[in-house]
């Protein structure tokens, strides 16, 4: 049976639409996300690594090497055991830092465009060849197939349609994330397309061809060589060598690269590709052998690398051949556009942007992407002009291990990526060259002679190695000894710069000093700006725009520490646009650091802390134990039910937990790194005037918080630097500092409402007292008012109303002392204002008149009335009423209780003494005690010395108390005095008597 | 407190599993089955045999992740 060339032609082409269509359903969510990021879809596209190498090639292998077929595959499986120390690094690493190919890790680590480009330039190299291989793979099937020598003009037909295919997969748009749903979707459909058609073959071969289970073991009993020869070249062929190329090649050949980390839709799909992989690829080989002997068995004609193709044509059936078919145009098609993308990302940021910068006056994005197109075009062709050279000349595993051995060349390169900081550009350029050299001459040039590319003459590897050791063994030894031997020797003897350093150790993922210095754009208008000189101003704004999206900022960002992120943000983001050389250039010129600004603490803390949590896993030993130790004080600083705020050096806030949240309602995120100035008000007025002042505790600070009145004590404490021992002691230290937030609104309401209550219990106890007090002058006026209604004498009329009024205004005065003295005194923002201190006392004692005791007391009031200080008048008040009263109840009728006041500096001296029974030691320990009472259960609350206390300390006093039994008791106060000629304010505390 | 430790011997597992597929993989044991007049799909099994442990120890990573 035969097929038509323009027939199968359109079925190719068919396909490929098919694929585009299910490409285009992804990018445009018609395709749930959920399978698209399935961890199956990311196996399946990692198939990728299947080509028509597998599909067609593995049967040709097999029947040529026997069971080195499987090294291909089994190398691979190694390489994804190693997941988590591997390839879960190399993920994290090109996610973070937004990089697209092997290039740009290479550039990024080892800091150096030369790096890029040569890596470039030798994976163009390595993997043309490859190309090659899919086109004569995809030629000589339809050749197969149509029984026709097939024109070189339908292979260049099949390479403008996967140019056309790879621009519409890959760069319809350009993103600075290679995040292509629709590619990975349509790479995963390729895959189980490949493994589908070769299933139904095997399955085919074994019923179809070989009889089933019977006939298989009847086949092999006729034929024993057939195992034989599947399992002698085990034991002579380069098993070790094939399984280190496979190895390499499982994460480090183009399209592995890109669909492995730049297209990973899904991190947590990698653990899973670490054994689902390895079994799309057991399922995928499984039928070879069955294939083989189906092959061998039916006597077809084809190659054995077609046996696929050529035991289904003897089937009968057109479906078969179709299928294995479009199996191979899967394998071809997948491995062409992936690699051509991969390839072409990374020629655009190695080769082409450092030779040609576009200009800015032009649309750079639109630069970028048509600079891709063009170079997918001309990887393509590359590929096809190299098949013309190679045509015919070589099997299809010959082209696939060249390109091995190729990439292997990487492996130290990795190694020391991943595991050893030490290593240099110097090293790396020293090894892979050698390498590269050594590949060339054993192996590709060798390959151009054999094609007639070259003058015929003696083949290099016959004129290094004429004893005709296995050529893939000893390239692939020769040139990886070589290369990694010059990678350590070249590496110890040259010293990697700070740049270079860092890029190490942010690869290896241990602590480092964190970045240093500040930008000089200190706005993001300013980055704009910038930035537009070299991109343009409409990628500028975008960049900036997503960077700032990326990074949950707003515009009017400007603190040093953000800008410095955003800084970091976009660099990341133009390396997944143009390369990290690339993206390093621009930001290092255009976004400029000044490096001796020292960078805020709490940036580098952010740093550290980060860096401890990625390599968390990585610790062993002390390290564990040390961050263990670091994570618990973290917690309990965080935790304290305390606010605390570290405060750096440069007055950037450090620390700030929990408490301090909920206190000042202003998160973590927001307030590390601010300096203390640009906290939202009114913290930053009261932090700063709080570290700005000598005092190192102010209490009961009244700020108002949301038209809400709250009460805080601060405290702070300078903070040492390690090796700031000064600061040990109390002093200044050059660390910064730590204050201390205590919320006491919640406390010193109830404290107010104690006093309130305390008060009320006192007006309560005056109560008989002001009946009578307010009954004598009642009784008079009622007599002098039925006096005035039989009175005509004008003299006596205004005597009488003249005494009227007089005890009238009796009667005012102790309704307006009781209403002052019982006002609720609910905490708001305070009411201290300058006071005669006298005045109090006089209001004082005319309160106490009003009780039993104080009338049997002469009270006298002997301060001096030019003593002014500055307070709350009605709670001192309260303090001389509550200690009146107490005196009063000490004193026996007829006993006299004094207030002396004089002036001491600039304090005032206050004294109450009376003449009463005194008090013994232990009473006297204990006054201040609240709810402590010598008075009958029910008589006294116990709290108003305690608040007599309580109101003299709020008032910056103090108070004491000198008292023997029989000898009476004098009650001492100290509290700060205004000079006597301050202003008074009009008659305070009047306009709540009425 | 724990995560860093099962992370960690997780690690280690993962590197004992590669060192046991690499002595399957490698001579001598390679010339054994490679010589020992076994079944065609005696390779197979032993590839499955690493599979299965790989996702074993997948999972078992994967729960104690959660």
């Amino acid at each position: 049976m035969t097929f038509e060339l323009p027939g199968l032609f359109l079925v190719g082409v068919g396909y490929l639409l098919l694929l585009f269509l299910i490409a285009y359903a992804a990018e445009r969510g018609w395709v749930p996300s959920a399978v698209t990021r399935h961890p199956l879809t990311y196996v399946l596209s990692l198939g990728v690594y299947a080509t028509s190498w597998s599909f067609y090639g593995s049967v040709g292998f097999a029947r040529s090497q026997g069971y080195n077929f499987l090294t291909i595959y089994l190398g691979v499986t190694l390489a994804f055991l190693l997941t988590p120390v591997l390839l879960v690094p190399i993920l994290r690493l090109t996610r973070r830092y937004q990089l697209t190919s092997l290039a740009d890790l290479f550039a990024f680590r080892y800091r150096s465009q030369l790096a890029g480009v040569m890596v470039t330039l030798f994976m163009l190299a390595g993997t043309l060849p490859y190309i090659a291989l899919q086109i004569q793979a995809v030629t000589e099937s339809i050749r197969v197939l149509t029984q026709e020598a097939t024109p070189s003009t339908l292979a260049l037909g099949f390479c403008i349609c996967l140019t056309i295919f790879a621009i519409l997969f890959g760069a319809r748009h350009i993103s600075p994330r290679e995040k292509h749903e629709g590619l990975v979707l349509a790479i995963a459909f390729e895959s189980l397309v490949k493994l589908v058609a070769l299933l139904t073959v095997g399955l085919f071969a074994y019923y179809g061809v070989l009889g089933g289970p019977s006939g298989l073991e009847e086949w092999l009993q006729v034929n024993p060589q057939a195992i034989d020869a599947l399992y002698r070249p085990v034991t002579e062929g380069p098993w070790a060598t094939y399984l280190l190329l496979a190895f390499a090649a499982a994460f480090l050949l183009p399209r592995q690269f890109h669909m492995g980390f730049t297209e990973n839709l899904a991190p947590r799909a990698l653990p899973v590709a670490a054994w689902g992989f390895p079994l799309f690829l057991l399922l995928l080989n499984l039928p070879i052998p069955l294939i083989l002997w189906a092959g061998q068995a039916s006597g077809t004609q084809v190659g054995a690398d077609y046996f696929a193709l050529g035991i289904s044509l003897q089937g009968g059936g057109t479906w078969l051949p179709l299928l294995v078919y479009v199996g191979g145009i899967s394998s071809a098609s997948a491995m062409m556009i992936v690699t051509t993308l991969a390839l072409s990302s990374m020629c655009l940021n190695h080769l082409l942007l450092p030779l040609t910068y576009p200009d800015p006056k032009l649309d750079v994005y639109r630069w970028l992407l048509w600079g891709r197109r063009l170079l997918i075009g001309m990887i393509i062709f590359a590929g096809f002009v190299f098949y013309l050279v190679l045509q015919h000349n070589r099997g299809l595993v010959e082209l696939g291990l060249i390109s091995f051995v190729a990439v292997a060349q990487f492996l130290p390169g990795v190694f020391g990526l991943l595991y050893w900081p030490r290593a240099t550009r110097r090293g790396f350029l020293a090894g892979l060259g050698a390498g590269a050299v050594i590949w060339a001459g054993t192996l590709l040039v060798p390959l151009l002679q054999r094609a007639g590319a070259f003058a015929v003459g003696p083949e290099v590897l016959q004129i290094v190695d004429p004893a005709g050791q296995d050529k893939w063994q000893y390239a692939t030894f020769w040139s990886l000894s070589v290369n990694a031997l010059l990678f350590v020797v070249f590496s110890l003897l040259s010293r990697p710069d700070e740049e270079e350093r860092e890029s190490a150790y942010a690869c290896v993922l241990e602590s480092s000093a964190p970045p240093r210095g500040v930008v000089t754009a200190a706005s993001t208008a300013q980055f704009r700006q910038q930035l537009a000189q070299v991109m343009g101003q409409t990628a500028a704004e975008h960049e900036v725009r997503q960077a700032l999206e990326d990074l949950g900022m707003t515009s009017d960002e400007s603190r040093p520490n953000q800008l410095r992120r955003l800084r970091d943000r976009i660099e990341r983001n133009l390396s997944g646009l143009m390369g990290p050389q690339m993206a390093r250039m621009i930001v290092d010129t255009r976004l400029r650091l000044n490096p001796r600004e020292q960078t805020a603490l709490g940036d580098s803390m952010r740093f550290i802390e980060e860096r401890l949590e990625h390599s968390r896993s990585q610790l062993r030993g002390l390290a564990v134990e040390l961050d263990a130790l670091r994570r618990y004080h973290r917690q309990v600083l965080q935790d304290l039910p305390i606010g605390v705020c570290s405060v750096g050096p440069a007055n950037e806030v450090v620390i700030w937990n929990l408490a301090m949240e909920l206190t000042s309602g202003i998160s973590r995120a927001n307030a590390v790194g601010t300096p203390l100035v640009e906290l939202p008000e009114p913290w930053a007025t009261l932090m700063v005037e709080f570290s700005a002042t000598e005092d190192l505790h102010v209490h009961k600070r009244q700020v108002v918080i949301d038209g809400h009145l709250r009460s805080f004590n601060l405290h702070r404490a300078a903070l040492a630097t390690p090796s700031d021992e000064r600061a040990v002691g109390g002093e200044l230290g050059t660390g910064g500092m730590v204050i201390l937030l205590e919320d006491l609104t919640d406390i010193s309401t109830l404290e107010a409402e104690l006093a309130h209550s305390e008060r009320l219990a006192s007006i309560g106890r005056l109560a008989a007292g002001v009946a009578h007090e307010i009954g004598n002058p009642v009784t008079g006026i009622a007599c002098l008012a039925q006096n005035l209604r039989e009175e005509n004498d004008p003299e006596q009329l205004r005597d009488s109303v003249a005494a009227i009024l007089e005890q009238t205004r009796r009667i005012t005065e102790i309704v307006q002392s009781l209403v002052s003295f019982s006002h609720s005194g609910q905490l708001s923002r305070s009411t201290r204002a300058p006071m005669v201190l006298s005045d109090s006392v006089e209001e004082a004692i005319r309160l106490v008149r009003l009780s039993h005791s104080g009338r049997q007391v002469e009270c006298l009031n002997d301060c001096d009335p030019g003593l002014r200080l500055l307070g709350d008048r009605q709670r001192l008040v309260q303090v001389f009423v509550n200690l009146l009263t107490n005196a009063c109840h000490a004193s026996q009728p007829g006993d006299t209780v004094e207030v002396h006041a004089h002036r001491d500096g600039d304090r005032l001296a206050i004294e109450i003494r009376d003449q009463g029974c005194g008090m013994p030691n232990d009473v006297r320990k204990r006054i201040f005690e609240p709810f402590f009472t010598t008075r009958e259960p029910g008589e006294g609350t116990g709290l108003g010395l305690s608040l007599v206390y309580s109101i003299v300390q709020d008032h910056d006093g103090t108070i004491s108390v000198d008292s023997d039994e029989g000898r009476g008791t004098r009650m001492l106060i100290d509290l700060p005095g205004l000079a006597d000629a301050t202003p008074l304010p009009d008659e305070p505390g009047k306009e709540t008597g009425t | 407190m724990r995560a860093p430790t099962d992370k960690g011997r997780q690690s280690d597992l993962v590197i004992l599993l590669f060192l046991f597929a690499l002595f399957l993989m490698l001579p001598p044991f390679v010339t054994w089955w490679a010589t020992a007049g076994l079944g065609w799909y005696v390779p197979y099994l032993i590839w499955g045999l690493v599979i299965l442990l790989a996702a074993w120890l997948q999972m078992r990573g994967a729960k104690h992740d959660v």
